[in-house]
Parts: C-alpha cells; sequence; structure tokens
C-alpha cells in the first residue's frame, strides 16, 4: 500500500491552500450574486479597475474589467485616445505579480484545474506541448494587438477580434451566463453562426483540459503571455536558493506547465515544486520576503518563525474573509448602481405604457446632431424605427447602414432615430461626419430613452413601433437587412 | 480483478464519457445552428435558437450528464487518482531520458532553477522604473479619459464580444 493509501480519506481530500486562495479570488472577481440572480450586469464604478485574471466583464457576476477586453478596446480606439490606463494596468500587475495572477488569482485557471481534477489519464508535456506553447504568443500578436488596432485604425470599426472569435471565458461567463436567466430569453434570437463557433470552440477546450492540464493557459490564453514577459521582473513570484539548488531538476520534471526552469515565462508560480524539492531550495517570495517555504526543512522555519508566521497567516486570513464579505454585502445590497428611476408621465392611450411587445412607449424628446428635434409623440402615423448603437460597438456600426438604406426607400413613411447611449468615448457626431448616413442621429446623454426602452445597456438594441405607436419588436442584438423589411412590412400590416 | 484492471476500466469509462458529452454537446450546436439557419432563409424573423429547440436538444444528454457525474462522485469517494498520479513517482527517479534532459538543459545554459536564482542584478531598479513608469501612465489614462472608456466598455454589453451575436 502506497503513503497516500494511508492517509485518510478527509485529509487525502482536504483542498490545498492555493485552491482556496483560487476559490476566494473567483468569489471575489465575481462577487456581484445579485446579477446571477437578476439577469443583468454590474454597472457600478469598480468596473473602472480591470481585475488581474482573465474574468468576462459582460458576466452576470463580474465586477471589474477584464483588462484583455479593456486592452483590445483600448488598441482599437488608438486613433483617438492613447490607452494610458490600461498599459499602466497591465504593467502594474505584470510588475507586481506576473504569472502568480494565473497560478494563484485566475477563475479560469481554477476551472481549468477543476476540469483536470476528472480522473481519465493525462496527457503530460512533451516536445510538442513545448513548441505548442508558443502559440499564445502569436495569439496575442494577432488577435489581441494587430487586429484590433488595424480595424481600428483603418476601418474605424473596433473589434476585439480575441474576444470575438476565441475567448472561452466570454462564452462561458458571458453569453451563458446571460443566456442562464429567463429574464434574457430574448437573447436567444440573436444566436448565430459566431454563437455556434464558440460555443464548440469553449466545449473542444474544456475537453482539452481534462486531458491536459490547463491547456488554455498553456497554449492559447494571451494575457498568460503578457504576464510572462514580466517573469524576471516579478516582485512576487517562485525563487530558487542557487546555493541549495542541486539541479536535480524534480522541479521540472514535476511541473505541469512547459517550463525549462522554475520561474520561467511558462511558470505559473503555483509553488507546487516547493514539496518535490529535496533540498528545500524553492519560496514563494515578495521581493526578500518569505510567503510561502516548505513545511520542514526551510533554514529559517525555526519553530519561533513558525509561530509567527502561523499568526500572521491568521491575521491576513481574516483581513481577506473582512474583505470578501465587505465586498459580497456592498455589491449585492449597499451600491446603489443600475438603480434606475422609472419615469411616470403617461398620456391617454388603450395600450398600457412600456417597452414590451404591445404596449407604447413613454413620449420623450431628444435633440439631433442636425439640429431637428425627435419628439416620439410626434411619429404617431409613422413606423417608427429607434436603434441604439455606440462608436465602440462593432455590430452596431455594420447595421447602420441597413438602417440608413430602409429610411432613404421609405423616408415619408418612417421615423427613425439612431440614439448613441450616454456613455460616449468618442464624439458620435465626429465619428459620422464622414459617413454619409440618412436618418437623424441623438445622444441620450441621461439615458432616459434608454430607461424607456427598457434597455440594459445591451447593444445593439433596436425598437419598432407601428403606426399607432405600440411596441411590434424590441431586442438587443445584431439585425439584417433583410429583417428590418420584414419588420417594416409586418408593422405595416 | 487487480486494482490497476479497475482502475484501467474507470478511466476508460470516464474518457468515454467526457468525449462523447463534448462530442455530443457539440454536434447538437451546430445541427440547431443549421435547421435553424435554414428557418431563417425561409423567414428572417425567426430565431436559430430559442429555449425551447436548446432544452429539446439538451434533455436527451441529461442521462449521460448524469452517468459522468455519478462516475466523478464515485472516484472521489473511492479516492480514483488521476492519469497523472502513477507518473509522479518516476518523476524522482533519475532515468537515462531525464538525466540526458539535464545535462542537454545544461550545456544550452538552462539549468533548473539557476536562471531564477541568479536575477539580474539591478532587477530590483527595474521593479521600481516600471512601478513608477505604471502609475505615471494610470494617471495619464485617467486623465486623458482612458480610464473611462474601460468602464463604458464594461458596463455595456457587447453581444458581438461575449460571442452573443
Amino acid at each position: 500500500m502506497d503513503d497516500l493509501g494511508k492517509i485518510r480519506w478527509k485529509q487525502a481530500h482536504r483542498p490545498a491552500g492555493r485552491r482556496l486562495v483560487q476559490l476566494y479570488s473567483a468569489l471575489l472577481h465575481n462577487a456581484y450574486i445579485k446579477g446571477f440572480i437578476d439577469g443583468k450586469i454590474y454597472t457600478g464604478s469598480t468596473k473602472y479597475a480591470c481585475v488581474p485574471g482573465l474574468n468576462c466583464y459582460s458576466c452576470p457576476g463580474a465586477t471589474g474589467s477584464c483588462p484583455l477586453g479593456a486592452l483590445q478596446n483600448a488598441l482599437a480606439s488608438a486613433g483617438h485616445r492613447a490607452g494610458w490606463y490600461v498599459l499602466g494596468i497591465m504593467l502594474l500587475f505584470g510588475v507586481i505579480l506576473g504569472r502568480t495572477i494565473c497560478g494563484w488569482l485566475c477563475p479560469l485557471g481554477l476551472i481549468q484545474e477543476l476540469l483536470h481534477k476528472i480522473p481519465t489519464p493525462k496527457l503530460w508535456k512533451n516536445r510538442f506541448t513545448r513548441i505548442l506553447s508558443w502559440l499564445k504568443y502569436i495569439i496575442l500578436a494577432v488577435f489581441v494587438i494587430a487586429m484590433p488596432l488595424w480595424f481600428g485604425l483603418r476601418c474605424q470599426v473596433p473589434l476585439p477580434a480575441f474576444c470575438k472569435f476565441i475567448c472561452p471565458a466570454g462564452t462561458l461567463e458571458g453569453a451563458m451566463g446571460l443566456l442562464a436567466h429567463p429574464a434574457n430569453s430574448s437573447y436567444y434570437s440573436m444566436l448565430g453562426i459566431l454563437f455556434t463557433r464558440k460555443f464548440v470552440i469553449m466545449v473542444v477546450i474544456a475537453l482539452a483540459c481534462v486531458f491536459c492540464y490547463r491547456t488554455f493557459c498553456r497554449f492559447i490564453c494571451p494575457l498568460g503571455a503578457i504576464y510572462g514577459l514580466f517573469s524576471r521582473f516579478n516582485v512576487i513570484g517562485v525563487k530558487v536558493d542557487a546555493k541549495r539548488c542541486n539541479g536535480c531538476g524534480a522541479c521540472v520534471r514535476h511541473c505541469g506547465m512547459d517550463v525549462r526552469f522554475v520561474g520561467d515565462h511558462e511558470c505559473i508560480q503555483c509553488g507546487r515544486c516547493m514539496d518535490v524539492c529535496h533540498q528545500n531550495a524553492i519560496t514563494i517570495k515578495a521581493g526578500k520576503a518569505v510567503l510561502l517555504a516548505p513545511e520542514t526543512g526551510y533554514p529559517t522555519e525555526t519553530p519561533g518563525t513558525q509561530g509567527r508566521r502561523h499568526r500572521q497567516g491568521k491575521i491576513v486570513r481574516g483581513f481577506a474573509m473582512a474583505v470578501l464579505v465587505f465586498a459580497l454585502i456592498w455589491f449585492n445590497f449597499l451600491d446603489p448602481a443600475g438603480v434606475k428611476e422609472n419615469l411616470t408621465v403617461r398620456y391617454d392611450s388603450d395600450a398600457p405604457i412600456g417597452h414590451e411587445v404591445g404596449e407604447q412607449l413613454e413620449d420623450f424628446t431628444l435633440s439631433c446632431y442636425d439640429g431637428s428635434v425627435f419628439h416620439l409623440a410626434g411619429t404617431r402615423g409613422k413606423i417608427t424605427f429607434i436603434n441604439f448603437w455606440a462608436t465602440y460597438c462593432t455590430p452596431c456600426i455594420r447595421e447602420l447602414p441597413f438602417f440608413s438604406d430602409l429610411y432613404a426607400a421609405h423616408e415619408d413613411d418612417i421615423a427613425m432615430i439612431a440614439v448613441h447611449p450616454g456613455l460616449v468615448t468618442q464624439d458620435p457626431a465626429a465619428f459620422l461626419s464622414g459617413r454619409d448616413y440618412t436618418m437623424p442621429f441623438a445622444t441620450d446623454s441621461d439615458d432616459t430613452v434608454m430607461n424607456i426602452v427598457g434597455g440594459t445597456g445591451t447593444l445593439p438594441q433596436t425598437i419598432v413601433l407601428n403606426r399607432k405607436g405600440e411596441v411590434i419588436y424590441n431586442q438587443a442584438g445584431s439585425i439584417t437587412r433583410e429583417m428590418l423589411e420584414a419588420l417594416y412590412e409586418e408593422a405595416d400590416r | 480483478m487487480s486494482i490497476l484492471t479497475k482502475r484501467k476500466i474507470y478511466y476508460l469509462l470516464q474518457t468515454a464519457v467526457c468525449i462523447a458529452l463534448a462530442a455530443w454537446l457539440s454536434i447538437s450546436a451546430i445541427a440547431v445552428y443549421r435547421e435553424g439557419a435554414a428557418r431563417k432563409a425561409e423567414n428572417p424573423l425567426e430565431s436559430i435558437y430559442t429555449p425551447e429547440i436548446v432544452a429539446e436538444k439538451a434533455a436527451p444528454m441529461a442521462p449521460l450528464f448524469l452517468a459522468g457525474l455519478v462516475l466523478l462522485i464515485t472516484g472521489i469517494v473511492m479516492s480514483v487518482k488521476d492519469g497523472s498520479v502513477g507518473r509522479e513517482k518516476n518523476l524522482f527517479r533519475k532515468t537515462k531520458a531525464s538525466q540526458a534532459m539535464l545535462k542537454g538543459e545544461k550545456e544550452t545554459g538552462g539549468a533548473f532553477g539557476h536562471r531564477a536564482a541568479d536575477p539580474p542584478k539591478k532587477t530590483g531598479v527595474l521593479q521600481a522604473v516600471i512601478i513608477a513608469a505604471a502609475i505615471v501612465f494610470i494617471i495619464a489614462g485617467v486623465l486623458n479619459g482612458s480610464a473611462g472608456d474601460v468602464l463604458y466598455k464594461a458596463i455595456t454589453i457587447c453581444t458581438e464580444c461575449v460571442g452573443l451575436g
């Protein structure tokens, strides 16, 4: 019977300290539990800050911004504003923690490790996986840097290519997280080839993670690639005592990542190598301070220092729990973000006021960029199209010509307004100056219209009213030329 | 039946369930898309995916999913080790291959542990410079509005970015 067999079941299955930190981090990354209950994303000011790990900011629970999504958007809008903020955040995370984030904090890393826990035969690292580990640098260069920059600067279209074409975190946490809630059943109408492709990619990556340790981290993750660039400058990370190391290589052979030596750009600083080092040469340090050392045999580990470390550990754990409890209470019960007031103005009509199909919208007025005024009540007798778009939304920009063409074809019969939400990252009027769209544009600076149409901030959103002013269509998601024509015909019945 | 054989059978079952589930999910998604796309071609207002269609396709997978779950729980209760555990015992044994690998690493200057143990002499200075630069960039970002860009993007769901469509 081997040693593990002698250990009691409970002890053998006790989660390691790192696993608890990973769970803690995942919970803190997604502390807005109310979002899962309501099916809406968090809109508070903590999303100014990027979280260190890969965690989609469209996840209903997310309380911070995804650094990779923010980086792609910063590059896509580099033509009008330099993304110093994201660059600074990435540098800060990189130099202080580096890939320690991957090993200890990333929620997607936790998911991959849990999948790998499923007992199956495992594919161990080899020459092929080592070569494949360079793939993530290619993905970083092409999907995260080149494509957003190219489309942003040349075509004026923001394209977060990695998010759109690959990111399994976006599919799992963002798309699936939103689709899982019955309140978002209207989102099903926008699912198509993009979702199918990304869903299959997600399933394949998940399956690969069962057999191959941290497949996404090792071969695909551009965030890990960025943090890996800082591997030689990390303040916090795994350090090897050269005087104690005898170069036996047990650390590297034991490691599931494609490392060539401890602490290189592939090392996620998880510290598992500490347990296999017979020389006790490996520790996790912050600068010169030892954060984690082998339980026995480390030279500075006297009973006195162990006791002190134990007390310090208790204080840190207590503080961490207090932070988590505060975050959970704040995000779910105290933070007023996202609470929208309903306007109460009513006017005489048979249809009830609301934004669902069969209801009629409350009246509103918007000042257009061309100097005209759009008054909803004044559009009675015409078929009305209201389109929410934004300069930073690729599908929105792609579908604007469809609206423009429809408006040009039926100008006398259609009232149309393209509304930019109050969140403006660049001047929409200036953005539109070189484009010949026929319909009027306006900015909903205080989100009044967004509230009236029941918008949740999901873009694009299209609302179609019949000649009586009743809603016949109100959905978020892309729309095609054919759908617009069909909606026009349906509204005319 | 030996323990080794039992474990092999368990691995085989678990592997089969995982692969079958993944294949079924992928094929179902593609099938839903193809059928839906055909409907949409006839009527542009038709949805490709609907909660009903998804539920209809997912329902037959439930027994397989449950079987996988039961297998997993059985594995946890019975302390079935994963495929990498057996190999770890050999990691300390200096085989010819590992010796050759170690030798090769040393010859190419990539000796285990040594690179990490001997950081560049000016690492501390470099760290301080990068941290200072990062703070300057963050302040510049707050001033030029790029911090706002991050917030705006994060509180608005871009349907295409998350793969909705």
